[in-house]
């Protein structure tokens, strides 16, 4: 029986044209429970991404573009003084939503991210001693320009590994980009989609992925690739415990996305360039490797 | 006390009771009925405890019963300590131990309480059996002691192999340390015999019957291993004590011997062997007639009966030499010869007669004349005599029963022959023995008792002469079973008609030979023997630690090269790995084999790519065992090896 969401992933395909594997990552990603990282240059439709896939799981969406003079207070929200109750009022800030879109994250100030970031993680924010919980799911996509560019703040590794994956959309394919030149604008697109699943699915699927079986030799291989990041000369630093209940997380997604009730090697594979590739720092270059990746998966043997 | 009671799983606390039970076992044999009952009592208690899950008994119950196990067994033993009371007071104690065992702490201490118990058990027996045996429980043991480190309340099969690997893997240590380390010259504890049997092997009297009984007997006297030539049937006669005074019903040895021994001499080859002699009350070493030379300790009476320094109450081996056919030099012991010839005074005035007729004739002749008396008159051999009653014994048989056993002949002979003025005297002993081809030695049992006559004749010495031969020449070159009528008396395994079984006995014989031959029989001097061939002359020798260590060493090597070979990376344990890894050998014929880091799904299609015809058993095989490696389906395993079958190249 197909899972409830291929009408959904069809849905997205349409929309987003010759990127089924970026787009099933996605999807991925939200049924695990984590939050994407995009990155890659302006304009290959990162936005569209995120703003396509809100839209057909029938969430809320707020985009926030993050630029250098964006405060804390603009994204979480500030507490005001009443006048006429003589008190102080939290206005939500865009944070308050179901996914958000935060744009060229690496543009903000560090102290802007990690307000971001710190949500991400405890799934509610603090504001002068009170707390507020997020709205459920809560899902981030951030997205990122390459580092070179100018005018950016890099994240460092540890917020890095807040992102359960790291996602390049790259340019279309030929006859993918043909058709979306020659076709409707995307934007208006976006804007017509209805939501392809009901609105509790999202949270039933995620309940079912998280029942998906791992047996034990799939956590021996999980550990056998965690073993060989760790060992690898190049790498300066291999993945941390938290990424690999990741990694396992985004495996039980995607075996769930194949309508298969257990992981099975391949679905480790095919998340693992994602959920190691941003959390894999080249030791010469100090810059992520996303290759090593790849590479890793060609090396290591499946117990 | 209660609340630490529930914490105990129930099924290990049984199983920890059925393998102390299993351990007790051989103690509780030897125990007096009311002690039995006495140290299964708190066995049974804590059993009912565990399952209905009452209370233990209070410490005044508990102090009640051990008091009356120190009185029970003081009462038995006379003493607390030795091998039998201090081990059956161990056993009692191990058994009230469980009444106050309520934590795990107290499990575990039993545990090792009960690998002691097993080390007193070889104190019951030392037989192949008993290692069999304690080898077992101790298996038993170690698995439980896995288990009870769990703290859950389950408890697999898995523990016991587990136990089983660990003990296998000791066991180079263990040869190792048998063989290198020191024995010790006399043990911790003296070993007296397994139990002591008066009932069995030759007594140092002799009366009508007394030999016919062994015959019922079946165990082994001694075992005897021959050197190069191997003897004759008819010359094995083994020689034990020397009967000399007969007072008309018993013949007795002689209260002392103060003569020096005689000097034999060997006419032709001699024989080399080994004997082992089973336990015995007596110092007799059985040496085949006559000895030529004796093992150090070992001494030849006047009577030529060898004999050693002290009873041989435990299983000992002695290397001798003998001689078929000898002549006796030195026979300085006249006063022997004469005492011979003496006879109570009155008494089978028949028999008296009838030897007085071949007074005139040389004494070489009254034997020959005798023998032939005996020969012509109708006597038979037989197991189950006529009863002899009252007073003239001789008489009764050489006249009116003529019925007998070898005792019968002997005595009468010998009576016949003082009588007739030769001076004779009897000669217990064995006769013939059962050949082992199976280890290439001879066993003597009991049943093969036997005794015959010696007679003096000038000039020639001391000459053995054998009436039963005359009488039942079979038994002499055949062996019993061949020469008595009623055969069904005779030992189920001296039967002719258990062939099979004596087989199979004599098979299980040798055995049991190797493993006190080498086993038990590995004492300070055949270790100082094999070591010396091993190059080490003293303990205190380099050679020696050289030895020690060099051993220790290979077999640390020898373990660490199995662990890292290791049946883990050898041999899948998962069953589903084991099935798809024949499967990808047979596809490797093909030139078909996964890449490291490639998926079963993917290496699967790739096959199925180049093996179209297959394709599809390919997709299915690879689809269980996907679900049966990583998926939660039981079934799967079992399917995956069904559809393998069916995959053919």
């Amino acid at each position: 029986m197909p899972h409830s969401f291929s009408p959904a992933l069809a849905q997205l395909n349409r929309v987003i044209l010759g990127k089924e594997d970026q787009v099933r990552m996605a999807l991925c990603c939200l049924l695990a429970r984590g939050h994407l990282l995009l990155e890659d240059l302006p304009g290959v439709g990162k936005t569209t991404l995120a703003h396509a896939l809100a839209a057909t799981v029938g969430l809320r969406f707020q985009r926030v573009q993050f630029t250098s003079d964006l405060l804390p207070a603009d994204l979480i929200g500030v507490s005001i003084y009443q006048r006429d109750t003589g008190q102080f009022r939290f206005h939500h800030g865009p944070v308050f939503t179901q996914v958000l879109l935060a744009d060229e994250i690496n543009r903000a100030p560090p102290k802007t991210q990690s307000a971001l970031l710190e949500a991400m993680e405890e799934q509610q924010v603090t504001v002068d001693g009170t707390s507020y919980p997020l709205p459920e799911p809560f899902f981030v996509i951030a997205t990122q320009n390459p580092q070179h560019q100018i005018g950016t703040f890099p994240l460092p590794e540890s917020q890095l590994d807040r992102f359960l994956m790291r996602l390049e959309l790259g340019y279309p394919d030929g006859a993918a980009e043909r058709a979306m030149l020659a076709g409707e604008n995307r934007r208006d697109l976006v804007a017509q989609l209805r939501p392809a699943v009901e609105p509790n699915d999202l949270l039933t699927a995620q309940r079912e992925v998280d029942k998906v079986h791992v047996a034990g030799p799939l956590l021996d291989y999980v550990q056998a690739l965690a073993r060989a990041t760790r060992s690898h000369d190049a790498l300066s630093y291999g993945l941390s415990p938290r990424a690999l209940l990741g990694l396992i997380a985004a495996a039980r997604a995607w075996a769930w996305l194949d309508n298969r009730d257990h992981v099975i090697p391949e679905d480790v594979q095919a998340v693992f360039p994602g959920v190691a590739g941003h959390r894999l720092v080249q030791r010469a270059s100090g810059r992520v490797a996303p290759d090593a990746a790849l590479e890793l998966l060609r090396a290591v043997a499946i117990p | 006390m209660a609340e630490q009671l529930v914490s105990l799983p129930r099924n290990k606390l049984l199983a920890l009771l059925g393998t102390l039970a299993l351990l007790l076992a051989p103690h509780l044999a030897q125990m007096p009925f009311w002690l039995i009952l006495v140290t299964l009592l708190p066995l049974a208690w804590r059993a009912y405890t565990a399952w209905s899950g009452r209370r233990l008994p209070g410490r005044a119950v508990r102090l009640f019963l051990a008091g009356a196990m120190i009185v029970l067994v003081f009462l038995q033993f006379r003493t607390l300590v030795g091998r039998d009371g201090g081990v059956v007071l161990l056993a009692c104690l191990v058994a009230l131990k469980l009444l106050e065992t309520t934590s795990r702490r107290d499990v575990r201490i039993l545990t090792l309480l009960g690998y002691f118990v097993a080390g007193t058990l070889f104190l019951v027996s030392q037989s192949f059996w008993m290692l069999a045996y304690v080898v077992f429980v101790c298996v038993l043991l170690t698995g439980q002691l896995f288990a009870w480190q769990r703290d859950d309340n389950r408890f697999e099969p898995e523990e016991y192999r587990r136990a089983l690997r660990l003990m296998l893997e000791g066991l180079p240590v263990a040869l190792l340390l048998f063989v290198l380390y020191p024995r010790l010259a006399t043990p911790l504890w003296s070993m007296p015999a397994d139990r002591p049997q008066a009932s069995t092997g030759i007594a140092d009297t002799m009366t009508p019957g007394s030999f016919s009984d062994l015959t019922l007997d079946d165990s082994v006297a001694f075992r005897v291993d021959f050197r190069g030539r191997q003897p004759e049937r008819d010359q094995l006669y083994w020689r034990g004590p020397v009967f000399e005074r007969f007072d008309g019903y018993t013949w007795l040895q002689r209260e002392f011997a103060p003569a020096l021994a005689p000097k034999i001499v060997p006419l032709g080859r001699t024989l080399d062997y080994t004997i082992t002699l089973e336990p015995q009350q007596r110092a007799w070493l059985f040496a085949l007639d006559l000895p030529t030379r004796l093992p150090q300790g070992a001494r030849l009476t006047s009577r030529m009966q060898a004999v050693y320094r002290q009873p041989l109450t435990t299983r000992a081996r002695f290397d001798l030499q003998s001689a078929t056919d000898w002549r006796i030099e030195e026979d300085g012991d006249r006063f022997a010869v004469t005492q011979a010839l003496v006879l109570p005074h009155t008494g089978n005035p028949r028999a008296r007669q009838l030897a007085q007729g071949w007074r005139t004739l040389p004494p070489q002749v009254r034997v020959a004349r005798a023998l032939m008396w005996l020969q012509n008159n109708r006597f038979f051999y037989s197991l189950a005599p006529p009863l002899l009653e009252g007073a003239d014994q001789v008489d009764q048989f050489l006249f009116t029963t003529k019925e007998g056993f070898c005792e019968h002949y002997a005595g009468s002979f010998s009576f016949l022959m003082r009588a007739a003025g030769v001076p004779a005297r009897v000669v217990g002993g064995y006769l013939g023995g059962e050949y082992n081809a199976a280890g290439d030695y001879w066993i003597v049992r009991q049943a093969d008792a036997h005794a015959w006559v010696e007679v003096w004749l000038e000039g020639r010495g001391w000459q053995r002469v054998d009436p039963t031969a005359v009488v039942s020449p079979l038994r002499v070159s055949s062996g019993l079973a061949r020469s008595v009528r009623d055969s069904d008396r005779l030992p189920m395994l001296l039967r002719e008609n258990a062939a099979w079984l004596a087989n199979l006995r004599l098979k299980w014989d040798n055995v049991v030979y190797v493993w006190d031959r080498w086993v038990i029989g590995y004492d300070t001097q055949r270790q100082m023997q094999l070591l010396k061939q091993l190059g080490v002359d003293s303990l205190d020798s380099a050679t020696y630690l050289a030895w020690l260590v060099g051993g220790f060493a290979a077999v640390l090597a020898l373990y660490t090269l199995a662990a890292r070979r290791g049946p883990r990376a050898d041999r899948p344990r998962d069953p589903a790995a084991r099935q798809w890894r024949g499967f990808l050998r047979r596809l490797a014929q093909r030139g078909l084999s996964p890449h490291p880091g490639e998926g079963p799904r993917d290496f699967a299609l790739r096959a199925a790519a180049a093996l179209p015809a297959q394709a599809e058993l390919i997709r299915r095989i690879c689809n269980h065992y996907l679900a049966a490696r990583y998926g939660d389906d039981p079934d799967a395993a079992r399917q995956l090896a069904k559809t393998i079958k069916t995959f053919r190249l």
